[in-house]
């Protein structure tokens, strides 16, 4: 056990250097800043209203991907590309338990820079309005959303040097074009597994959300064993990748 | 003692049979030798499969056919095996952002080895590490980082240690030092198994070598065993004069030669004895009168005496 926890912590130090923490926290206020440029002498429906489809269309369906995209494609993918992975896969350590560590450390950097963006803007909210129903939509919904994108981008980011331009592009022409024109194929997109979550939390303020989520269902359980799904099946398949491949 | 010596009487690695390739590109052909306690030398040209068999012996690359074993387990399914295996590649797989104490303290811990500091200190202190620990590691010299994967590799405290071309950007007082290391490490008990394409290299720091070529065995035994083959080895020397078939017929005459051919303005000559060659040689041609213009060892590289031990095998 102990090793798995100094495994994961490496992976999540090596996740998070201080300039791309950075970069990464400030891209997660963009959503709140375009919510309290946008929100001035509004009411509060109106400022409601306005909140979540930045949270959707902004939040969820840009900023939060990205986040989850670059982190959980780098946590295996750098240790090949700098050629440590060597220096992990000699000890007495099964594939297993690497994914494990990796996928744990991804979903905790991704979730703690994506909590930044969720807190900011339900804060915004709360601060102009003194309502705080948005908070825990956001937080749940960001948490779902980010551990279905690491179970697909780390095993991609194992396979190709390219898996960041891929996740941008199954993010911009699929899930953002694709689905958005087929709502059938919406159990594909994790951002709407994640908005979803956040429409069943917050009912008030779910009719407002509905629209972006394809022929998802707003409920919890359903976004969340979505995401569990893509969860096991992103460690059964790195799992293989580290027992089938050469590693460099 | 084995009578073939590619193999150990107690060996803690085997190989059998091995072969990786890659698409059309053979890596290691058929390979088949063990290695026990004590340091072996792995020697071959560059390109010559030593690091696609460590690798292979490491269990990072899966043989293509055949079958490794480390202390009886394959190394590629029982992963338990990496508490007594290290491995110190050639590349720098290094994280750059960590200082030196640091990466030894995560090697000794993803190992489940002693990681206190003292087991830390003492593995850096081996490799005269310990003044620079607290730097990162981006900031060391290749010979720098050389030293702290050793160091890395010998917290774990490893019954196997496979190196490869450990003494790579390493200055001649840090070679010394690392050579007797390994010596010591092989004398405890410890098998090491040290990649390296210089022969004066391996025959410093170890007793046995398994010398391969295009990846395939070429000659397994003592140094002195190899360089006897290698002195058995015919060398071509092209020779330019102005008088190429009088100055060949009195070379063969003289028995300096096995056989010569002659152009019209340079001889071929085959030899087994280059010294004697290099010093009749002008003798000869003052006899004659001739006017030597060029001397042109063709295949004395370590790359073709090699070529020539697998042929031979």
């Amino acid at each position: 056990m102990s090793q798995i926890l100094a495994l994961f912590t490496v992976s999540l130090r090596q996740a998070l250097p201080k300039k791309r923490t950075l970069l990464l926290v400030l891209l997660q206020l963009v959503p709140a800043l375009i919510y309290l440029a946008t929100t001035t002498n509004r009411t509060e429906t109106y400022s409601l209203e306005l909140g979540v489809q930045i949270g959707a269309s902004v939040y969820f369906a840009l900023v939060l991907p990205v986040v989850s995209i670059v982190l959980a494609a780098g946590v295996l993918g750098s240790e090949r590309r700098d050629q440590t992975l060597s220096f992990i896969a000699l000890r007495p350590l099964s594939r297993l338990s690497i994914t494990i560590a990796k996928m744990a450390a991804a979903i905790t950097g991704a979730f703690a820079i994506n909590a930044v963006g969720a807190v900011a803007l339900a804060s915004a909210h709360a601060i102009l309005f003194g309502d705080t129903q948005l908070l825990m939509g956001f937080v749940i919904g960001s948490l779902v959303a980010t551990i279905a994108y690491v179970g697909i981008f780390v095993p991609l980011g194992f396979l190709t040097d390219r898996s960041v331009i891929i996740g941008m592009a199954y993010l911009l022409v699929f899930e953002n074009g694709i689905v958005a024109a087929l709502p059938g194929l919406a159990s594909m997109s994790p951002w709407r597994l994640g908005l979803s979550t956040f429409g069943a939390l917050t009912p008030n303020a779910a009719i407002y959300a509905v629209d972006l989520v394809g022929n998802l269902e707003l409920s919890v359980t359903k976004s969340v064993s979505a995401a569990v799904l893509f969860l096991a099946v992103g460690i059964a398949s790195t799992t293989l990748l580290l027992r089938t491949r050469d590693l460099a | 003692m084995s009578a073939d010596p590619a193999f150990v009487d107690s060996p803690t690695i085997e190989v059998s049979q091995v072969s990786r390739w890659y698409g059309q590109k053979v890596a290691v052909s058929n390979l088949s030798c063990s290695f026990g306690p004590g340091v072996t030398g792995l020697l071959g040209p560059n390109g010559a499969g030593k690091t696609t068999l460590l690798r292979m012996i490491a269990g990072l690359t899966h043989p293509s056919d055949g079958d490794v074993t480390i202390l009886g387990s394959n190394p590629r399914r029982d992963f338990a095996v990496f508490e007594h295996v290290a491995l110190v590649p050639d590349e720098d797989a290094v994280y750059p952002d960590m200082t030196g104490r640091r990466f030894v303290r995560y090697a000794a811990q993803l190992a489940r080895a002693d990681s206190s500091p003292d087991a830390v200190e003492n593995a850096l202190n081996e490799v005269s590490m310990l003044d620079f620990a607290d730097r990162t590691i981006g900031g060391y010299s290749k010979g720098m980082r050389q030293r702290t994967k050793v160091a890395a590799a010998l917290v774990v405290n490893p019954d196997i240690l496979l190196l490869d071309e450990p003494l790579n950007g390493t200055d001649p007082v840090q070679r010394a030092h690392l050579i007797d290391l390994f010596q010591r490490l092989g004398n405890d008990g410890h098998t090491v198994i040290i990649s390296s394409h210089v022969l004066e290299e391996v025959e410093r720091v170890s007793s046995r070598v398994v010398a391969i070529v295009d990846g395939r065995l070429a000659a397994a035994g003592t140094v002195d065993a190899i360089r006897a083959a290698m002195y058995d080895i015919p060398y071509i020397v092209k020779i330019d004069t102005d008088k190429p078939r009088e100055l060949g017929a009195a070379m063969f005459m003289t028995g300096v030669v096995d056989s010569a051919a002659a152009t019209d303005t340079s001889i071929e000559v085959r030899t087994r004895d280059l010294v004697s060659l290099g010093s009749e040689t002008p003798k000869l041609a003052a006899e004659l009168e001739a006017r030597l213009t060029g001397y042109h060892p063709q295949d004395a590289s370590l790359e073709s005496v090699f070529r020539y031990l697998v042929e031979r095998r």
